[in-house]
C-alpha cells in the first residue's frame, strides 16, 4: 500500500500512474471530485492500459455521477470503477419518500439521479421538516434571531424523519446516526448496486 | 515492470511533459526577451489554444478517431487555425492591456499580466463550464513496440507520444531557426538588446513586438491543441498550472533565453516525472520550485542565461 497526493489543477498524472503501475497494486483509490482530476485519473488509467492489466478503480460518493463514464468511456470504465454511496440500489430504495423521489426524478430529468441530488434532496427535506415543526416557536418568536434559532433547534431534533434511504436521526453533534453504506461497480452503462456496507465497513 | 522498463517509461514521460511546457516556455521567453515582461496571462493562451482547437473540432463534426487523409487534413487545418486564433488573441491581449503601459514602471505591466490571466480563465470558465472537459479522441493510439515493433514490453511508447514529439520538436527547431535566419529574427534579437537603439536604427519596435506575441501565442495555442489530442482532457484551469511549470522552465533555462527556455522545459520534465515515481507526487511541486531557487542563487541568470539579462 502506498500513499500520493494529487493537485486538484493538474490534467495530466500519467507521471504518478506510471509508479502506480510499476508497483503492480490491484487498486487506486482515491476521493476525487468530478471536476477535481477524477474522471482524468481515470481516463489515464485507461490510456496506460491498466485497467487491461486487472487495476481497479475506486472512489467515493462525488464520483456517484454519470458525469465521469461520459468524460471516460463507458467501455474503458466497465467492471474497473467502484464508488461507495449512502444509498442501497436506486430501485431498491426502502422508503416510499425514496421511491417517489426515484420516480418523479426519472419522470422528470430522464434519467437517474446522480449522488449528489440525493443529498440535496434529503437536506431539502430536512430544512422543510424543521420548519415545519417549529412553526409555533417561529410564531411567537419575537425577532428574525429568535425564528432562526427555532428552526435550528428543531433541525438538531430531527428525529427519524424518512428520507430518500431510510429514517434521518441526528446525533449530539450533528452527525447521522444511521447511515447506511453501499458499494457499487460500474457495469454496462451504468452504477450497479453490490452490497450494504455498515458503519464498523463490515459488508452485511 | 523490470527496472530498466521503468526508467525508459519515465525517460519517455519526462520528455513528452517536458515537450509541452518547453513550447509554452518559449512564450514567456520571447516576450521577456523583447519587453522585459513576464506574460503571465501566457499558461492561459495555452489553454484557449485547447479550447479553441475542441471548438474547431466540434464545428467540423469530428468526435471519434480519424484516419487516413481525412485525420492529417483535419489536423494541420486544425492546427493551423487554432495557432491563428491564439497567435491574434495574443496580439490583442499586447495591442490592450500592455501597450498602453509600455513606459509605465515594470510593475504595472505585470500585474496586469496577472489581472489579464484571471480574467481569461473566468471567461474559459463560462465559456466551457467549470468541470473536466473531454477532448474527442482524434489522434489513433497504436502502442509502437508490441504492435508495430512486435515486442513484448510493458513499456508504452504510442504514435500518440510520436505525434507529440514530431510537432513539438519541429516547431522549437523552426523558431530557433526564424530567430537565427530571418530579417525579423535578426529585429527580435536586436529589439532584445536594446529596445532605443534598435529604433534608431529604422527597426519598427512595435511590429517586432507584435511579432512576437504572435509567434509565442501560436506556439502556445499548439501546445494546447496537441495537449488535448494526447491526453484528451483539460479544464478552464489548466493554464495556471502548466504556465506555472513552463514560466519555471524559462526561468531556469536563462529567461530571455530560447535555447534555455527549451531545454529547462524539458529538464523540469523529466524532474517531474522522477519525482514522482522516485519521491513523492506531493513532493513535486517542492521539488520543483527548489531547484529553481537553486540554480538562481548559484546561476542567477539560468542555466543558460547570459549576465545581462536582455538577451533572446
Amino acid at each position: 500500500m502506498a500513499h500520493d497526493g494529487v493537485e486538484s489543477v493538474n490534467i495530466d498524472f500519467r507521471a504518478l500512474l506510471t509508479k502506480v503501475k510499476a508497483s503492480g497494486a490491484d487498486l487506486v483509490y482515491g476521493g476525487f471530485l468530478v471536476d477535481s482530476g477524477g474522471p482524468q485519473i481515470a481516463q489515464q488509467m485507461d490510456a496506460l492500459g491498466m485497467f487491461k492489466a486487472g487495476v481497479k478503480f475506486m472512489s467515493e460518493d462525488a464520483m456517484y455521477s454519470d458525469a465521469v463514464p461520459k468524460a471516460v468511456s463507458p467501455e474503458a470504465l466497465n467492471g474497473n470503477l467502484y464508488v461507495t454511496f449512502s444509498s442501497p440500489a436506486l430501485d431498491q430504495l426502502p422508503t416510499k419518500t425514496g421511491q417517489n423521489f426515484y420516480k418523479n426524478y426519472k419522470a422528470k430529468y430522464n434519467g437517474d439521479p446522480i449522488g449528489w441530488s440525493i443529498y440535496s434532496y434529503n437536506a431539502m427535506l430536512v430544512i422543510l421538516d424543521s420548519i415545519k415543526r417549529a412553526a409555533p416557536q417561529i410564531d411567537a418568536a419575537k425577532d428574525v434571531a429568535a425564528k432562526r434559532q427555532a428552526v435550528l433547534d428543531a433541525m438538531t431534533a430531527t428525529k427519524d424523519l424518512e428520507g430518500v434511504a431510510g429514517p434521518i436521526t441526528f446525533d449530539k453533534n450533528g452527525d447521522v446516526v444511521t447511515a447506511l453504506f453501499s458499494g457499487f461497480l460500474f457495469k454496462d452503462g451504468k452504477y450497479v448496486w453490490q452490497r450494504n456496507i455498515s458503519g464498523d465497513m463490515k459488508c452485511q | 515492470m523490470t527496472q530498466t522498463e521503468l526508467l525508459i517509461q519515465l525517460l519517455i514521460n519526462g520528455v513528452t511533459i517536458g515537450s509541452y511546457l518547453a513550447l509554452i516556455a518559449l512564450g514567456y521567453t520571447m516576450v521577456y526577451g523583447i519587453i522585459e515582461l513576464i506574460n503571465f496571462a501566457h499558461g492561459d493562451i495555452y489553454m484557449l489554444g485547447f479550447m479553441i482547437s475542441l471548438t474547431l473540432l466540434g464545428v467540423l463534426g469530428v468526435r471519434g478517431t480519424l484516419g487516413g487523409w481525412e485525420l492529417w487534413a483535419v489536423l494541420i487545418g486544425v492546427m493551423l487555425a487554432t495557432m491563428l486564433c491564439t497567435g491574434l488573441l495574443n496580439m490583442t491581449i499586447d495591442r490592450l492591456a500592455y501597450k498602453p503601459l509600455r513606459r509605465a514602471p515594470r510593475l504595472a505591466p505585470l500585474i496586469t499580466a496577472v489581472g489579464m490571466s484571471f480574467m481569461l480563465e473566468n471567461l474559459a470558465m463560462i465559456w466551457k463550464g467549470s468541470s473536466q472537459i473531454f477532448y474527442p479522441n482524434v489522434f489513433p493510439m497504436i502502442d509502437i513496440p508490441n504492435q508495430v515493433l512486435g515486442m513484448k514490453t510493458n513499456v508504452l511508447f504510442t504514435t500518440k507520444d510520436v505525434l507529440l514529439i514530431g510537432v513539438t520538436v519541429p516547431l522549437m527547431v523552426g523558431l530557433s531557426l526564424f530567430i537565427r535566419n530571418t530579417k525579423m529574427g535578426k529585429a527580435m534579437r536586436a529589439t532584445a538588446q536594446d529596445r532605443e537603439a534598435a529604433a534608431l536604427m529604422g527597426i519598427d519596435a512595435e511590429n517586432v513586438i507584435r511579432t512576437t506575441f504572435f509567434v509565442g501565442g501560436a506556439l502556445a495555442g499548439t501546445a494546447g491543441m496537441i495537449v488535448g489530442l494526447y491526453l484528451n482532457t483539460g479544464r478552464y484551469l489548466m493554464g495556471f498550472d502548466a504556465g506555472l511549470l513552463a514560466f519555471t522552465s524559462a526561468v531556469l533555462g536563462g529567461i530571455g533565453n530560447v535555447t534555455g527556455a527549451m531545454l529547462g522545459g524539458f529538464f523540469i520534465g523529466f524532474l517531474q516525472a522522477f519525482s514522482d515515481q522516485y519521491l513523492s507526487s506531493e513532493w513535486t511541486r517542492i521539488i520543483v520550485f527548489t531547484t529553481l531557487i537553486l540554480v538562481l542563487v548559484f546561476r542567477p541568470s539560468g542555466l543558460l542565461g547570459q549576465r545581462t539579462p536582455d538577451k533572446l
